[in-house]
């Protein structure tokens, strides 16, 4: 499964490669973006979640990094 | 499935240096309290009193007035919000209007500062003829421009967004340029200077950078999601707060009981000496001008100070805030 993800600052959009499975953990994306879950804050589908929660096909994902941006 | 370490429900949000989690409703009551407990602990604000805070448009100071606004009843004071549109172009444009449609939804009164109205550039044009960083140069007009609308609308006291996580990277840069008088202005406040200078209180003192963007989500406030063009990228600041953020992984609970520590231990940096009043503007300084009245006489050919000042008399009045 390919998850689209926009990260924050910014709003860049980046197409992550999970694997096969249909159903993953926010833990995995994270990990594969290089990110440590205390750095962000993620939403799925506009919802705030934590890394333990999952993403299916089709979710749109938003990783927030947490940095002050001026 | 993270659960909410309060009620069982699914958790939204992990609280790494408390090694706890949250649900929506857990975790908004648990950041209102303690920016509430930290209004109450440091003293920063009365009943009656006039707040003004400064809003950017940024994720910290959205959250701020969100909060701010919902303590401001329980609490007995009044909150007037200002923004400061520094021009630069879309980033600035963005902000404004992100503050705006904020304050209507909040029906809160909004005082916009425009620097192009009154010095005719904006903060990228100024810092270039000044020869001086962007930062540095928006800092001085930030400052200077907050205080002087304070002063002007009577405000007891000026709120910032500053987080637990800016104010332990400034100290520790402080620290390390052994600027011990910059550490000792770090506290959750200073006081107000009869006449020329407003009180700044930072409710935000104890709380980590992380919280404010995760209250802001989860209240779906609008805030700036874009980098300001100017910010630098490898500043000493930003690689302090990513080392503290390790170390409160480590040792939990490290950051903010530095802060606390600091608060608690301000006297032994800082002291008021050599406070005056600026020749042309006649507000705070340390020396005979002040910087604002400095750079802009410098690089305009006259101080900006009085005219700042008029421009914001203007504003005030038109929006019938004066007291």
């Amino acid at each position: 499964m390919i998850v689209e993800v926009v990260t924050y600052p910014g709003g860049e959009l980046v197409k992550v490669d999970v694997g096969s499975k249909d159903v993953v953990p926010v833990a995995v994306v994270l990990r594969r973006l290089g990110y440590r879950p205390y750095e962000v804050v993620v939403t799925v589908n506009g919802e705030l979640v934590t890394e333990d929660d999952v993403v299916r096909d089709g979710d749109l994902v938003e990783v927030y990094k947490v940095m002050s941006v001026g | 499935m993270a659960k909410c370490r309060v009620c069982g429900r699914r958790a939204v949000i992990k609280i790494y240096y408390a090694r706890t989690a949250l649900c929506r409703e857990h975790f908004i009551q648990f950041y209102e309290r303690r920016v509430e407990r930290a209004m109450t602990k440091y003293g920063l604000v009365g009943k009656g009193w006039r707040v003004l805070v400064a809003v950017s448009g940024g994720k910290d100071s959205v959250s701020l007035l969100h909060v701010l606004k919902r303590l401001s009843d329980k609490m007995g004071f009044e909150v007037l919000a200002l923004h400061i549109d520094l021009g630069i172009g879309e980033f600035s444009s963005r902000a404004l209007s992100i503050t705006e449609g904020l304050c209507r939804e909040l029906s809160l009164p909004l005082i916009v500062f425009r620097i192009r109205d009154v010095l005719g550039i904006g903060v990228p044009e100024l810092a270039k003829l000044a020869r001086r960083p962007p930062c540095s140069v928006c800092g001085m007009v930030k400052r200077y421009v907050i205080n002087a609308v304070a002063v002007e609308v009577g405000a007891d006291v000026v709120a910032t967004g500053h987080n637990l996580d800016d104010l332990a990277a400034n100290a520790l840069k402080e620290f390390l340029n052994q600027n011990l008088r910059g550490v000792g202005k770090l506290g959750p406040k200073t006081e107000s200077i009869s006449g020329i200078a407003v009180g700044r209180v930072r409710p935000l003192y104890d709380t980590p950078e992380r919280e404010d963007l995760a209250y802001a989500l989860v209240n779906k406030l609008p805030f700036v999601r874009t980098r300001c063009p100017y910010v630098a990228e490898d500043s000493i600041e930003r690689y302090l707060k990513r080392y503290l953020n390790e170390l409160d992984v480590l040792f939990p609970g490290v950051k903010v009981s530095f802060m606390r520590r600091l608060a608690s231990n301000l006297s032994s940096y800082y002291s008021e000496e050599g406070v005056r009043k600026c020749r042309y503007c006649d507000l705070i300084s340390s020396g005979d001008v002040c910087t604002y009245c400095k750079v802009t006489a410098r690089v305009l050919g006259e101080p900006a100070g009085p005219k700042t000042r008029e421009y914001i008399k203007l504003l005030v009045k038109a929006i019938h805030l004066a007291r």
